[in-house]
């Protein structure tokens, strides 16, 4: 196919250059240039090869002091040129001649390239007895069965547990316009993702995903798939915003997804990412939008959805809560011992009659909290799912016997939306005193939020620091130092009780300063830690964790320090502010020993919703020396 | 399984509210338009359950569907993926999935809750046990359709 074009390309291109050789034989005969070369022309005194236009559609993106474009797109098969990566402009010319091509067929350019043959056509007015119009059978169908009236951008929320998921994700549900539009489950969702390897783990994962390894593409899947994946698999809430787009922006946004169905792009999990992409496809659905601009650094799913809000294209969410989502907030209408009897029932450890004794409202709805219960259980443990499924059976019969409809309160939205919430770079200034000695103290996070940040729109007692910076400039002395430089911590203290067991876990990782038996030094660190934590007080948190740290510097006797221990804290989240109360133990036996101790009070109260002053009382002993830190920040969210 | 899929194609006549034409793999269409295709339209439906080779709508290629035809969301298999919820809805008598299915069916708006209510009344029969396969349900949902007389339209 491609050779077919660059033959193509290259026969064009001799008759132009025969075309040439002929003019200059024969000036006296005025000939007008063909159709094609009009257009070329007309295109470029419009400018339409630099035009901001064209960039989205080719996803170029400008290098450097913008003094060249290139594409984002890594696949010959996305242009028409073969420089059409870097030269956005031979990309144009090739593509109005590809458009003359005349073989028919879905593979013809036109076919292949609807959105640019769409603008092209409106910016040029293209002849079409000149340039005949294709007829695109498979793109037709595709557009008729899809329908689109209605697209939506969906968030569903921070998943912890898949480092590509860490920050959430966000996709397009395309809603069709005929009976299935009041269907969402029914409708597509139009998707970015990395192809990941199942077989890359760890390392190799984690590299490959920051610096573009894996291959991303688009891919429509029924929207009920989604759903299974993010609310019924991996407990997500899911926003759903609404676009305010016109049909002609959808259905331009269609033709574009149409031509980038099969094309690679280098997946980035920071930076071209599925928000990223999702950010694209918006640019191309409406001229003159800039969503991207602000996200080559580093695309943070809430951080986008954030700016499609500020550009008035969507307005207030629907929330779809998870599975376990649900089952909590049913779960708090119950009684202690209706609580016991859905655990009896979807464990196999009740019998159904003994729902009997209870009105028709609250037999309903232990029926149907303990069939939820069974099926969030059966996903975890596919035995489980094999033993209940008799029983599972017997619990809806049981509930078909009793009246139809709705038996729940409404469910309780979160009192904040994702966007609502801090924007995810921050950063700190501050003063403190350790030992005595005063510093002043700089701190800075590219994303995303830690469990003392201000919690509206993020969940509490979750944190992810990615590439977390602090130094401190002792004022006496005049000398900076760097205290840390964490490439990752995540904290993850999801609360159990009797119905639901998340383990809670830490790691952190990164540069460090340590204190070895011949004075400080800097070395690199991990730490790990996995236990469990628990609601208590009302809404407050108390977390136990196994902790392990590796510390690696050259001054350490045999160049490491390995040690176990543990930390335990609780969680305050008062009205006005967040708190936590925290220790640490570790002991040191491998490589260089050593023991460490640690106690600290820290709190944090938001001032607005970008910004936030924080304190720390810390009291810790290292290697035998005692040591007493204060801090006080201020911080600012962008 | 071929065998009860024949017999549902034998039983189902069409339904013209289907709009949605044409030679894609979402055979709700064939479903009730079509007489001979709907068997592997269902083998279809049923097999692409995996979409994680879907690219783009693009359904995986079995049984004979075009690899080159959209996708679409149809009865048969949004029911055959999503069982447990359609099951759930049809006990209590309202929720998403069965309000879905019912779309997806063609069932106008205002059918759509003697649809439910019925489906709640005969959950026994459509759900006679607890691995009733998902091309039994249909069966059983359409036979319920006939029977009753604000139904019947949508499956003779």
């Amino acid at each position: 196919m491609n050779l077919h074009y660059l033959f193509l390309f290259v026969t064009v291109t001799l008759v132009q250059l025969a075309c040439v050789d002929n003019s200059s034989a024969d000036v006296a005969v005025y000939q007008s240039p063909p159709y094609v070369d009009q257009l070329i022309l007309k295109a470029r005194e419009a400018h339409l090869d630099t035009d901001p236009y064209w960039y989205s559609l080719g996803h170029y993106k400008p290098k450097l002091f913008k003094t060249h474009f290139v594409s984002q797109a890594d696949d010959p098969d996305f242009f028409n040129d073969p420089q059409g990566k870097t030269a956005p402009a031979r990309e144009m010319d090739a593509t109005l001649r590809a458009f003359f091509i005349d073989t028919p067929g879905d593979e013809h350019p036109q076919c292949r390239f609807p959105a640019r043959y769409h603008w092209l056509k409106q910016k040029l007015n293209f002849d079409n007895n000149r340039l005949p119009e294709q007829r695109c059978e498979l793109l037709q169908q595709w557009q008729k069965n899809i329908s689109a009236s209605e697209i939506t951008l969906v968030f569903p929320a921070a998943y912890m547990n898949a480092p590509s998921s860490m920050f959430g994700h966000t996709l397009l549900r395309i809603t069709p316009s005929d009976h299935r539009k009041d269907s969402p489950l029914a409708a597509y969702a139009l998707n970015y993702a990395a192809d990941v390897n199942g077989n890359d783990a760890g390392l190799s994962y984690a590299y490959k995903g920051l610096f573009g390894g894996y291959p991303g593409s688009f891919s429509i899947v029924p929207y009920y798939e989604k759903i299974k994946k993010y609310s019924d698999l991996e407990n997500r809430d899911i926003w759903e915003y609404k676009l305010k787009l016109e049909t002609h922006e959808i259905e331009q946004l269609l033709r574009h997804a149409w031509e980038v169905r099969n094309i690679k792009f280098d997946y980035y999990f920071i930076t071209e990412n599925c928000s990223y992409h999702v950010l694209s496809l918006l640019e191309v659905a409406r001229p003159g939008l800039q969503l991207t601009e602000g996200f080559s650094i580093k695309a943070i799913p809430s951080d986008t959805v954030r700016v499609v809000v500020e550009a008035g294209l969507a307005g207030t969410p629907a929330y779809r809560a998870s599975t376990t989502s649900v089952i909590k907030q049913r779960l708090s209408h119950l009684n202690q011992k209706q609580e016991g009897l859905v655990f009896g029932l979807a464990t196999g450890n009740a019998v159904i009659e003994s729902v009997a004794s209870y009105d028709d409202i609250t037999q309903s709805r232990v029926l149907e909290l303990s069939y939820d219960y069974a099926r969030y259980r059966a996903l975890k443990n596919a035995s489980e799912r094999d033993q209940r499924a008799g029983q599972n059976y017997q619990l809806l019969l049981a509930r078909s016997k009793l009246p139809p409809g709705n038996v729940w309160p409404d469910l309780i939205r979160p009192k904040a939306q994702p966007e609502e919430g801090h924007d995810t770079t921050r950063l700190s200034f501050g003063l403190g005193s350790v030992d005595n000695e005063t510093y002043l103290s700089v701190r800075f996070r590219p994303a995303y939020h830690d469990i003392l940040d201000p919690l509206p729109g993020y969940s509490p007692g979750s944190q992810i620091n990615f590439l977390d910076f602090r130094g401190r400039f002792f004022t006496d002395g005049s000398r900076f130092q760097l205290d840390r430089l964490s490439l990752i911590n995540i904290l993850s203290l999801t609360p159990r009780n009797p119905f639901f067991k998340p383990i809670s876990w830490g790691v952190d990782t990164g540069f460090k300063r340590m204190l070895t038996r011949q004075g400080e030094t800097n070395g690199v660190q991990i730490n790990g830690g996995a236990g469990a934590s628990y609601t208590v007080f009302g809404n407050h948190l108390v977390y136990v964790l196994a902790k392990g740290q590796l510390k690696v510097a050259r001054r350490f006797e045999d160049n490491y320090s390995l040690g176990a221990g543990a930390s335990a804290g609780l969680l305050f989240f008062f009205r006005r502010s967040t708190a936590e109360l925290s220790a640490s133990g570790l002991r040191f036996a491998l490589g260089e020993t050593d023991s460490f101790y640690s106690a600290k009070w820290r709190q944090s109260f938001p001032l607005g919703k970008q910004s936030a002053i924080r304190y720390s009382l810390e009291s810790r002993d290292e290697r035998d020396n005692r040591f007493t830190q204060a801090e006080l920040m201020l911080q600012w969210y962008f | 399984m071929k065998k009860t899929l024949l017999t549902i194609a034998l039983i189902a006549t069409p339904l013209t509210v289907f709009a949605e034409s044409g030679p894609g793999c979402g055979w709700g269409s064939q479903l009730f338009e079509g007489k001979s295709g709907l068997a592997h339209h269902v083998m279809a439906g049923t097999t692409n359950g995996v979409l994680a080779n879907q690219l783009f709508g693009m359904t995986s290629g079995t049984a004979g569907c075009d690899v080159n035809q959209p996708l679409s969301v149809a009865a048969s298999d949004f029911l055959d993926q999503n069982m447990e919820k359609v099951a759930r809805d049809m006990a209590t008598g309202q929720g998403e999935s069965v309000a879905t299915l019912a779309n997806l069916m063609g069932i106008s708006q205002q059918d759509q809750q003697q649809f439910v209510s019925l489906t709640q009344a005969n959950f026994a029969t459509i759900f006679d046990r607890s691995d009733v396969s998902s091309e039994d349900v249909i069966a059983a949902v359409i036979n319920m359709m006939k029977q009753d007389s604000t139904l019947t339209k949508y499956v003779s």
